[in-house]
């Protein structure tokens, strides 16, 4: 067995975009930080406090009510947290975890393995598995030898990484109250639930007997809902507030020039075309390609979002091991190459511009960057009208695969590339915009080539080329640029703030200067 | 049939006299100096929207490298978000609220007025009945009963259109009914009664030519309120859909950039202003002339917007 | 009069019960349903299923009226379906918002308004009443998200005297950050309605004025102070009431783009807001509380009225 603790990671370069004071964010430099309560400001209501349910809704708490298994630091590497020792078998087939001692969960019942096991049976449960079910799909079994160790038997040789994955992406569950979690917190996290004040406020307090010392600095941690990025960054600027999390990147860049501090983690989001590719003119291939030279990623990438965040043509974060900053060069906005390859497609004047562009009306930027490809259709020749829905109704057609095209962002692009197939035009199978058979057997094949390499670090990046290769020739879904989610604007009296690698607000760290 | 026949130049007398009362009202209306004033703003607002295509104006063309450009000799009001000129969208943006507001009011009045002439007419279960359901549209505010419509029918010119227009069916209706109440009983309706009227011949040929004058007041009022509405539910994002340029967009999306362009947010929004405040300007002249009354009560025909 | 109260009162039902029905069946025609957005963009298909089953959307729509008219009657108005919060605790958190803003516009109209009105109607005519109706009707006029925005260009971006953005906080726990939070939407509000009353104040003042009682207490020499704040005022009080009422009900649900422009938690945000995430119970307990407060409030202005005036009877 090998442990695992000082494994090479292949994460190529952590840009942070916002340049954020980096001694500031590393915990290991945590000047004489005081207590106190820190206020925040969220720019979303919390769905429930079921911490499997991984939503951006959900960013601002989880990490504060609940630990996980393990967690990454900003550049990767896995570090211990409520299992102290973790240990991959030689053939890949199993891991195998030593849980810590002396954790007890907010209701006073003891961390040991039952409540792991619990939270497995959970995730892989279809129906109660939420965001964690389809990280599930490479285990078999699971078994407790004692009350201290889990082992976790998977259904054939799986990459280290995915597995690190697996086990971030766990957080134990109190069994007790696993099955009320989405109204009662149930965790083993720095901060306790107080009160909750739907759509306005949530108040939590420290935990007395957490686990890590010294922590959490803050003794009262409260969260007030703005429903607009505006309000939130007016009372940060008022001082009714310390810290604005998940604020536009447009905010965050006034704010900074003002002189707040902002943190951008390695989590970011890529926004992508999104192409139901079983449909009309999206059916060829050549007219499909166009697109990857139709996108002013330039444009997009400031009007959207105020600059922040790199142009791409692949979904990687560029903190992701399969990023490659050639294919952006070799896909840059050029109308002419693509009206080469619509004249290419035979597709007749009236057949390519017969679909219309769905667009989802309660985010600002996508009505922007639509309106902006809509801008560069019309002088390829292709006028097309903008289909704005709100909400519920743009939600329902995006993962019902009711459109022609759209834009979409996708997340856990920092982490396994094979993790880019949980988002729905990326599914392998069952996926609901482009249906079984999955037209694009080179994207699946790719992606399995993906999961299966558990070989050298060659073997592996040979499968990262090939799956970039597929993804821009397929050209289903089409990257325009990568950008910040989970952004911490903070007051200058703020200290100590601590990036996720999914970018998840981290409480516990945070205290005032 | 002859008690058409026999009613005819009675038909005939009272619809001429509606022309030239209205006619008459006209030229008093435009010897006062604020509705003068206001109307010729209107007109130029219309004509420059009627217009608009032969204008050197693109309200569509982006140019992002110029995007949030303060006023300038080039581009009068500036530049958006993606570099399009904002007179020009203000320009077209009017065609998106005039078109509105007309389609609105004929909505409103095609089902208001008839459903106020039969409640006034009769008077009895049917007036009861009608009046319930004019209470049901009043009890929800206007706002979010349009914007409950156009969750239903989705983003479109089409959807704001309507939902405006069943927003205003009680305000005529209510003042149809009113006005038709306190004529039923009058001479010459008897005197057509007399003739053999039916009673559909009498609400429409008799008493609507009657009850005009204060119905295009409320046209008037209306228009008003569907203009203010229709930027409200533009501005709440539910309006005609982008790129189409509409006010209350406009002013929707310049509120994001108020630290960065406040100019974005404050001359389309003056643009909207002058014309609600032009069209109550001469909604209250009318009512004043009408009324033949100096102090003017707005009455019935205050609609509430909120 | 008791009578009359409980008659109106039982009239009410049947509205709502219509109201009510047609309103389950129109957010039941509107495209898009509450799953998508609960499971959210990576649910796998049976996660979906289970979601439909388990909050019962599965059945027809006359049967999920049934049962949630069975509820409602007995005060149970079910969970949210997004945040899985009881509809009578979220609505009873953004109720007591909603009065505080309606109240404070309605008192910043009040300061506005009856100044206005009654110099205004002094000298019927004179350049001060004609500047003053221009006021009333620029008031009536500029839309309130446009003098919201203007407001807040001016208080939040260049003087940074206020918060662009207003929070709820209730005025007896901390009364000057509650001011500070409430003055620009209550202004924005209020110098609306200041428009509404002193158009409609003026108008019954100067018509009180011309009433044959004032002409007789003129001839007999009461003073001009006397007769305007006594005699008039008191009989222009009636539509007076009436404004404020129908304002008042009007803004329980209908101040959403206010409420919009400074982000202010009310109630009609929460109706937005449900609609759009498609939560169905809370779509239904939203637009009954809007309701039955705007009938109450009517028929609280009606039985006011009988008290202020006792030759209006109601039988």
């Amino acid at each position: 067995m090998t442990t695992l603790s000082r494994r090479h990671f292949c994460m190529t370069g952590l840009a942070l975009a916002a340049a954020a004071p980096l001694a500031a964010a590393l915990p290991a430099a945590a000047q004489q930080l005081k207590g106190g309560t820190l206020r925040v400001a969220v720019l979303s209501e919390l769905a429930n406090y079921d911490p499997q349910q991984l939503s951006t809704v959900n960013f601002h708490v989880i990490k504060n009510l609940y630990d996980s298994l393990i967690e990454y630091t900003p550049e990767g590497k896995p570090e211990p947290s409520l299992a102290t020792e973790w240990a991959i078998a030689p053939d890949k087939s199993s891991v195998t975890l030593k849980l810590r001692d002396g954790v007890t969960f907010h209701s006073g019942t003891p961390f040991k393995a039952d409540s792991v096991l619990a939270t497995l049976q959970k995730g892989a449960d279809p129906k109660r598995g939420k965001n964690v079910f389809s990280t599930m799909s490479v285990v078999k079994d699971w078994s407790a030898p004692d009350e201290r160790t889990v082992t976790i038997n998977f259904k054939a040789p799986v990459p280290d990484r995915q597995i690190l994955d697996l086990l971030q992406f766990l957080i134990p569950i109190d069994p007790k109250g696993i099955d009320t979690v989405e109204t009662v917190p149930a965790g083993t996290g720095p901060y306790t639930l107080v009160n909750r004040a739907v759509g306005q406020s949530l108040t939590l307090k420290a935990n007395p007997k957490y686990w890590r010392e010294k922590q959490p600095i803050a003794q009262d941690l409260v969260f007030t809902v703005f429903s607009e990025d505006a309000a939130a960054t007016a009372a940060l600027e008022s001082g009714a507030v310390d810290i604005v999390y998940n604020g536009s990147s447009r905010s965050a860049v006034r704010l900074k020039a003002a002189g707040y501090q902002v943190f951008a983690g390695p989590g970011q989001l890529v926004q992508v075309f999104r192409i139901n590719s079983t449909r009309g003119p999206f059916r060829n291939k050549s007219f499909r390609q166009a697109f990857n030279y139709l996108m002013d990623r330039a444009a997009i990438l400031r009007v959207g979002y105020a600059g922040m965040g790199q142009v791409v043509a692949l979904p990687w974060a560029p903190a992701s091991p399969a990023f490659d900053a050639a294919y952006t060069k070799t896909y840059a906005f050029d109308p002419d190459k693509a009206k080469k390859l619509i004249a290419a497609s035979g597709l007749s004047a009236d057949e390519v511009k017969g679909w219309k562009l769905l667009v989802n009306g309660s985010d600002e930027p996508s009505v922007a960057i639509s309106q902006i490809l809509q801008g560069s259709l019309a002088k390829a020749g292709i006028p097309i009208e903008l289909d704005m829905r709100q909400g519920a109704e743009y939600v329902t057609a995006l993962l019902g695969g009711d459109f022609a095209a759209t834009f979409g962002a996708v997340g856990n692009v920092q982490k396994f590339p094979s993790r880019v197939a949980t988002n729905s035009i990326y599914r392998t199978s069952q996926n609901p915009v482009l249906k079984d058979p999955h037209p694009h057997p080179d994207y699946v094949a790719a992606i399995a080539r993906v999961d299966g390499a558990a070989g050298g670090e060659a073997e592996v990046k040979a499968t990262y080329d090939n799956l970039n290769r597929v993804l821009v020739d397929e050209a289903f879904a089409i990257a325009t640029n990568s950008y910040d989610v989970g952004l911490i604007v903070a007051s200058q009296k703020i200290g100590g703030v601590t990036l996720d690698i999914d970018n998840l607000f981290v409480a516990r760290t945070i205290g005032f200067k | 049939m002859l008690w058409s026949d026999a009613a005819a130049p009675v038909q005939r007398r009272l619809m001429r006299d509606g022309l030239v009362s209205f006619l008459h009202l006209l030229r008093r209306l435009l010897a006062r100096r604020g509705a003068a004033l206001s109307l010729a703003f209107l007109a130029l607002v219309a004509l420059v929207a009627a217009i608009a295509d032969f204008l050197p104006l693109d309200p569509l063309t982006q140019s992002v490298a110029d995007a949030l450009m303060p006023p300038s000799a080039e581009s009068w009001f500036g530049t958006d978000e993606l570099g399009r000129d904002i007179l020009a969208r203000v320009v077209y943006g009017a065609r998106t609220s005039l078109v509105t507001a007309l389609g609105a009011v004929c909505i409103a009045a095609l089902v208001g007025v008839p459903i106020g002439l039969v409640a006034g007419f009769y008077g009895d279960w049917r007036d009861s009945l009608l009046m319930r359901c004019i209470d049901v549209l009043l009890a929800l505010p206007n706002i979010l009963f349009a914007m409950a419509l156009i969750a239903v029918l989705g983003r479109s010119q089409g959807a704001a259109l309507i939902a405006v227009g069943i927003a205003g069916i009680p305000g005529f209706a209510r003042i149809a009914r009113a006005q038709v109440m306190a004529r039923r009983q009058l001479d010459f309706v008897m005197a057509v009664r007399s003739f053999g009227g039916g009673p559909g011949y009498i609400m429409f040929r008799t008493l609507l030519p009657n009850i005009m004058s204060p119905l295009v007041v409320q046209a008037i009022v209306l228009a008003s309120i569907a203009i203010l509405l229709e930027a409200a539910l533009a501005f709440l994002g539910v309006g005609v859909p982008p790129p189409t340029p509409s006010w209350g967009e406009m002013l929707r999306t310049g509120k994001s950039y108020l630290y960065e362009a406040p100019s974005y947010a404050v001359l389309p929004g003056l643009v909207l202003t002058l014309t609600i405040l032009s069209l109550d300007t001469i909604g209250r002249a009318l009512t004043a002339l009408l009324d033949h009354d100096e102090a003017a009560t707005p009455g019935e025909t205050a609609g509430d917007r909120r | 009069m008791t009578g009359y109260a409980l008659r109106r009162l039982a009239q009410m039902l049947p509205v709502l019960l219509i109201a009510s029905f047609a309103i389950f069946a129109m957010v039941y025609a509107v495209p898009g349903g509450p799953v998508a957005v609960i499971a959210g963009e990576n649910a796998s298909p049976e996660e979906i299923a289970a979601a439909v089953q388990r909050y019962g959307l599965d059945r027809p729509m006359v049967v999920q009226y049934a049962d949630w008219l069975g509820r409602a009657v007995t005060g149970d108005f079910g969970l949210s379906l997004h945040s899985r919060q009881s509809v009578v605790q979220l609505i009873g958190e953004r109720l007591p918002a909603t009065l505080q803003l309606a109240l404070a516009a309605i008192l910043v109209a009040l300061a506005i308004g009856i100044p206005v009105a009654v110099a205004s109607a002094v000298r019927p005519q004179s350049w001060l009443d004609r500047l003053l109706s221009g006021w009333s009707a620029l008031a009536l006029g500029v839309p309130t998200f446009w003098l919201g925005i203007l407001l807040i260009l001016l208080f939040a971006v260049e003087l940074r005297w206020l918060p662009s953005a207003s929070r709820y906080v209730p005025l007896w726990e901390a009364p000057l950050e509650a001011l500070r939070s409430l003055a620009l939407p209550a202004i924005t509000l209020g110098v609306y309605v200041s428009g509404v009353l002193g158009r409609f104040l003026r108008a019954s003042l100067i018509g009180e004025a011309r009433a044959d009682y004032v002409r007789t207490a003129r001839a007999k020499g009461v003073p001009e102070k006397r007769i305007v704040g006594l005699h008039i005022m008191r009989n222009a009080l009636l539509p007076f009431v009436t404004i404020v009422g129908l304002m008042m009900a009007n803004f329980i649900g209908g101040a959403v783009v206010t409420e919009a422009v400074f982000t202010y938690p009310g109630l009609g945000r929460l109706l937005i807001q449900a609609i759009s995430t498609r939560d169905y119970p809370l779509i239904q307990g939203c637009i009954l509380v809007i309701l039955v407060a705007y009938m109450l409030i009517n028929l609280a202005v009606d039985l006011l009225y009988a008290w202020i005036d006792p030759r209006i009877e109601y039988r």
